[in-house]
């Protein structure tokens, strides 16, 4: 007898101006996937997939995702990059009672019933990578940013930190998704102007490597000045060359350099899924945990229905690659391992700081100012120049 | 800027007017999300703590308010009152006006939408403290202005004196007794008032 499949939606875009990174999601989202079902599935049943591309396009997101609880008879969706992707799904799942796995950073200030949150908040990359830029470069921070709502709001809370921390803002501009290098030439001599000692990018897609290719083309140092971003990943660095890359600064809760035992299996397994010249990175690592945690959910309540997997999803701890890793009961947002990351001459991202211990989530951000989490991040810096 | 009156609403001491069930502590829960303070009470109570900042109020239209409790009416230290109603009938909106509410929301309660309304609704609430302390200077302004004007009156008229005279006097008294113009003005309008009636009895 033929048991039935546990039947799962995945929305991640393989076209359109942030596939770069969505591949690396989906990708590692079918690994898990195809890791559990050979294992022998769930109480004997296969995982199966109903994958669609939605190409970036936040309507194409909303339509899919209606289709796939309306006519694929889903509730469990795994996908999104873009914020406005995301808020673009979240009607859709409200509406149905449905649960989307959202493994991306994002902006912060949301909280649905109905979205478990495994990428990080606010809280959990900008609060660090302010802290450890104003300590290594200076305080004279240019912000430049892809122009939609992620930009705008995560310019805004980077404002805030640097506020009240003594850092200032020499200049905020932003560049469309689709940026050429027309738009990106002006800022260019606008920076060489105002000679901040930090970019903070928030362009995200596309668009990265064309400015960090522009960066590096008008000469600009970033052993001096770097650019520093919470989406430039290794999708990213890998597409732009290590040349271009090297000496940029990320802040996020994993690169793949992690050094556990279970990130060594992650790295392995991917690139002999995908390729050896294939990377891991932060979205594609939420993205592999947070199917085994789902995985790990239903093992336990042996069903599918929303409410059910929502209230067993909260408070599980599952191992990922990263470290140890909770869904967080107060806010349906994650526990993550929060670090900065240089990259190196290999295109790799060199853990130049990391925590010592998971932070709680703070979508809210309702202990800026007052965090104490920051006092646990310890910092490698023998190679610094 | 936007961080301040965030930074504002972390301080905020919250009450949930609302039944113990489970939309009551899902707001509960939001708002202590959001980074608020926040206790639920039901019903309606007849006093709260002088420190609650925002009152979340459940409306229902099965149970209008026949008597407002004091902090509701009261013109000075009455909390930001955002009302949750789950009809949108004219019962429900009378009340809802007659409460004064600073903001509305709509059961079944989304988180979304909560933290603007809250915000919204302290910034009117401001507002509102604002231009009545200003309404109320004002008035205190007016009363002084009047009773100088009325003393200076009384002053011309008794003494045969001229306008710049009787404000000169008046000036000069405060002055020697430390006090302001409006105080010896108020001490002129009452002396002139005993004396009114000390003659109309003795007539």
């Amino acid at each position: 007898m033929v048991k039935s499949s546990w039947k799962v939606g995945v929305l991640f875009s393989k076209t359109g101006v942030t596939s770069v990174i969505e591949k690396t999601q989906l990708n590692a989202t079918l690994l898990a996937i195809r890791e559990i079902n050979s294992q022998g599935g769930v109480h004997g049943r296969r995982i199966e997939p109903v994958v669609y591309d939605p190409q970036s396009n936040p309507e194409n997101f909303r339509q899919l995702a209606k289709r796939l609880i309306t006519k694929d008879s889903v509730n469990i969706i795994f996908g999104c990059y873009m914020s406005s992707t995301r808020k673009a799904v979240l009607p859709i799942v409200e509406d149905y009672n449905a649960l989307l796995w959202y493994p991306t950073l994002y902006e912060g200030f949301e909280y649905s019933k109905n979205v478990i949150y495994t990428g990080a908040a606010p809280n959990q990359n900008s609060m660090f990578l302010a802290r450890y830029l104003l300590n290594q470069y200076g305080n004279r921070f240019y912000f430049v940013g892809s122009n939609y709502i992620y930009p705008y709001e995560s310019n805004r809370i980077m404002k805030d930190i640097l506020d009240s921390t003594g850092g200032k803002v020499v200049a905020e501009k932003y560049i469309p998704l689709d940026a050429t290098n027309e738009d990106i030439a002006p800022i260019l001599l606008d920076i060489l102007e105002k000679r901040p000692n930090v970019i903070f990018s928030t362009i995200v897609g596309s668009a990265t490597s064309k400015f960090y290719k522009s960066y590096w083309s008008a000469g600009l140092q970033p052993r001096q000045m770097p650019i520093a971003s919470l989406t430039t990943s290794e999708a990213e660095v890998t597409a732009m060359g290590y040349e271009v890359g090297a000496g940029h600064i990320t802040a996020a809760p994993y690169f793949e350099t992690v050094d556990t035992p279970a990130n060594h299996k992650f790295v392995k397994s991917y690139k002999a899924m995908f390729g050896a010249s294939q990377c891991t990175n932060a979205c594609a690592e939420a993205a592999y945990f947070q199917i085994n945690l789902f995985a790990d959910v239903i093992g336990r309540v042996g069903t599918l229905d929303s409410d059910i997997v929502r209230t067993a999803a909260l408070g599980t701890i599952i191992n990922a690659p990263q470290g140890t890793i909770q869904i967080d009961p107060d806010n349906n947002h994650t526990y993550l391992w929060p670090k900065i990351g240089r990259v190196d001459e290999n295109c790799k991202f060199q853990i130049v700081a990391e925590t010592d211990s998971p932070v709680k989530p703070d979508p809210y951000l309702v202990d800026l100012g007052s965090d104490k989490s920051l006092n646990r991040m310890k910092y490698f810096e023998s190679e610094l120049n | 800027m936007a961080l301040e009156i965030l930074k504002d609403l972390r301080k905020l001491n919250v009450l949930v007017v609302h039944p113990n069930d489970e939309q009551g502590s899902d707001i509960c829960q939001h708002i202590e999300r959001i980074g608020c303070k926040v206790r639920m009470v039901w019903p309606c109570p007849k006093h709260i703590k002088s420190n609650t900042d925002v009152v979340f109020l459940q409306t229902l239209q099965e149970h209008p308010f026949t008597e407002k409790p004091y902090w509701l009416t009261e013109e000075k230290n009455s909390p930001t009152i955002i009302a949750i109603v789950d009809y949108e009938n004219p019962t429900v909106l009378q009340t809802v006006y007659e409460l004064g509410a600073h903001a509305i929301i709509n059961t079944p309660i989304r988180p979304f939408g909560l933290l603007a309304n809250l915000v919204i609704a302290r910034a009117h609430w401001r507002k509102e403290l604002v231009l009545g302390s200003r309404v109320q200077k004002l008035e205190t302004k007016i009363r002084k202005i009047h009773s100088v004007e009325h003393a200076i009156a009384i002053l011309e008229r008794a003494n045969n004196i001229s306008r710049e005279q009787a404000y000169e006097f008046i000036r000069s008294k405060a002055m020697e007794r430390r006090l302001t113009t409006e105080d010896i003005a108020q001490e002129i309008v009452a002396a002139d008032k005993t004396l009114e009636v000390n003659v109309n009895k003795s007539l």
